[in-house]
């Protein structure tokens, strides 16, 4: 009942670190495995959530750095490998491909940040986490949690450069 | 705040900065177009990303979740345990019972230091608390089983090569602390160390007023806990047959499932029904074995609390009401003493304390056992 409860909530910010839905089942599996063994551990200072949350974010982040030499990063003048602008309508039925195309190529320069980087961003962007909490999470002080996504943010400015020109070349177009 | 760090336009642009630095961030941008251009910049990176679809689990984990679960040594041990409980070896049952709980506690693993009995460590047993009434004795009693034998495929058993008795930690060094809550707080330090999962109680007095502020004690220091949602007291007293003089006292703190899993055991072992629970805890499920008289005393003759005082007479042959099963309501049973016979089941309720009661004596060379479980409950 609680996996059901959770899973779903957890998948996301799980499936954005890893950049793999079969990565990111394994985890939420490898997650809730964990929890139960160390419940004993389980302090009820926080919500069960957020207990269960970190978890999910350190053997995500873990996850990644145990990869990180297999797989190579992107390197940050890889924006050019994106397809080029396309100025067709949101109301264009080919609309919803590009919209998971456009999602894919996100989480692409996701998958291509370091997983520091990209831990924060995650944290930060998707989850709504204020700095405080992503520094009590990942141990780190809130100053390097704020350069850490400033960099971060520089660095996907760059990989989603493509993106962006798009979305300028829409707005403008409007 | 420095200004040439523009780590500072993300912390602006994340709302994380106090009014005066907010302040200093806004006239930076008004003066720097660049600076405000690359302000948006990051507002358009920032959105491209929070704008992520959130995606369900594509299939439900909860199955997988169960079955890695069920394969856990931890479980298994669980399984063997109760494997153990369904032995056809009546008399034997409880302390069997008694001995598998003593050795799923070494699990965890909690080393003790024996010096000042305070700090807590990862190798040794988990701690077992004694809760001692003020100025008795806390050697525990010899019919205690402190040890099981196990098959050799089961060597998880094998965790724990020390005493799991030990090491004994007082809960209650005087009355007067007791009062103060002293007790409540040893044990909720104790539930919060990290690592303990099961906990053991050692009353060496079987009188209510006892049992009553172990429960009590129990009930407050009661967390929540998502995992721990409904919790059963179950207790027991048995007479060990190769220590007839001894009475053991077990409280058993199960989840639902595990306490089901109990009643169906003890229902497989001594081929009878044990009835439901449902009643507000506690409550007694008594199996007696070896034994004579059973007295609740509960009476205008005994203005004290409701107690129970197992005591040894001589060996009854087995009875024809074998797994008969007792009410022990003091209100049917005041005054007189029960026959017990082996096998016989007792059920009944701790009674609440009278205000006016005088301190009942206390029994020495019982002991109470409460089984602190944290099953999670998937």
């Amino acid at each position: 009942m609680l996996v059901r409860r959770y899973q779903d909530r957890l998948y996301p910010t799980v499936l954005r670190l890893t950049g793999s839905a079969e990565d990111a089942h394994d985890l939420l599996q490898e997650t809730f495995l964990r929890a139960y063994r160390k419940l004993g551990q389980f302090q009820g200072g926080s919500s069960f959530y957020t207990w269960v949350y970190r978890i999910a974010v350190n053997l995500a982040l873990g996850e990644r750095r145990r990869r990180k030499t297999a797989r190579p990063a992107l390197d940050l003048t890889a924006h050019d490998r994106f397809d080029p602008p396309d100025d067709r309508a949101q109301t264009d039925p080919a609309a919803p491909l590009e919209r998971e195309e456009r999602d894919a190529r996100i989480q692409n320069a996701l998958s291509a940040l370091a997983p520091d980087h990209r831990a924060v961003v995650v944290l930060k962007d998707l989850d709504g986490l204020r700095y405080e909490e992503i520094a009590e999470m990942l141990k780190i002080p809130v100053g390097t949690v704020r350069s850490r996504l400033h960099r971060a943010r520089h660095e996907l400015r760059l990989l989603l450069h493509g993106i962006l020109e798009e979305d300028h070349v829409r707005q403008e177009a409007r | 705040m420095n200004l040439n760090d523009e780590s500072f336009i993300t912390a602006y642009l994340d709302g994380e900065l106090d009014p005066p630095n907010r302040l200093k961030v806004e006239a930076a941008l008004l003066a720097d177009p660049k600076l405000a251009e690359r302000l948006q910049e990051l507002s358009y990176v920032r959105g491209a990303v929070s704008g992520l679809p959130r995606p369900t689990v594509p299939h439900d984990v909860s199955s997988q979740v169960l079955v890695a679960i069920d394969h856990l040594p931890e479980v298994r041990l669980r399984r063997f345990v109760r494997s153990s409980i369904r032995s056809p070896r009546r008399m034997g049952l409880a302390a069997g019972i008694a001995a598998a709980l003593l050795v799923v506690v070494t699990i965890p693993a909690i080393r003790h230091n024996g010096n000042n009995g305070n700090e807590l460590h990862n190798d040794d047993p988990a701690p077992v608390v004694s809760v001692l009434p003020h100025e008795t004795n806390p050697t525990p009693p010899p019919s205690v089983p402190t040890e099981t034998a196990p098959p050799p495929e089961v060597p998880l058993v094998a965790v724990s090569p020390k005493p799991v008795t030990t090491p004994v930690r007082s809960l209650v060094p005087s009355a007067a602390e007791r009062r103060e809550g002293k007790d409540r707080e040893a044990l909720t330090e104790v539930l919060d160390t990290p690592g303990v999962r099961r906990l053991l109680l050692y009353v060496d007095s079987l009188d209510s007023r006892t049992l009553n502020h172990v429960e009590s004690a129990l009930q407050k220091t009661h967390r929540t806990h998502p995992f721990r949602a409904r919790q059963r007291v179950a207790q027991s007293i048995v007479i060990d047959p190769s220590q007839p003089n001894e009475a053991v006292v077990y409280t058993v703190v199960l989840t639902e499932s595990e306490r089901e899993t109990l009643e169906t055991n003890l229902e497989e072992s001594l081929q009878v029904a044990p009835q439901s629970n449902d009643a507000s805890p506690p409550e007694l499920v008594t199996r007696l074995g070896e034994v004579g008289d059973l007295q609740v005393w509960d009476s205008p003759a005994t203005p004290e609390p409701a107690r129970i005082q197992a005591s040894r007479s001589a060996p009854e042959p087995v009875a024809p009401s074998f797994g008969h099963v007792v009410d022990l309501d003091p209100g049917e049973t005041a005054g007189s003493p029960l026959r017990v016979h082996p096998g016989t089941i007792f059920k009944g309720r701790t009674r609440k304390q009278s205000p006016t009661a005088p301190k009942p004596p206390e029994e020495k060379g019982t002991v109470y056992l409460v089984w602190v479980t944290t099953r999670p409950r998937f």
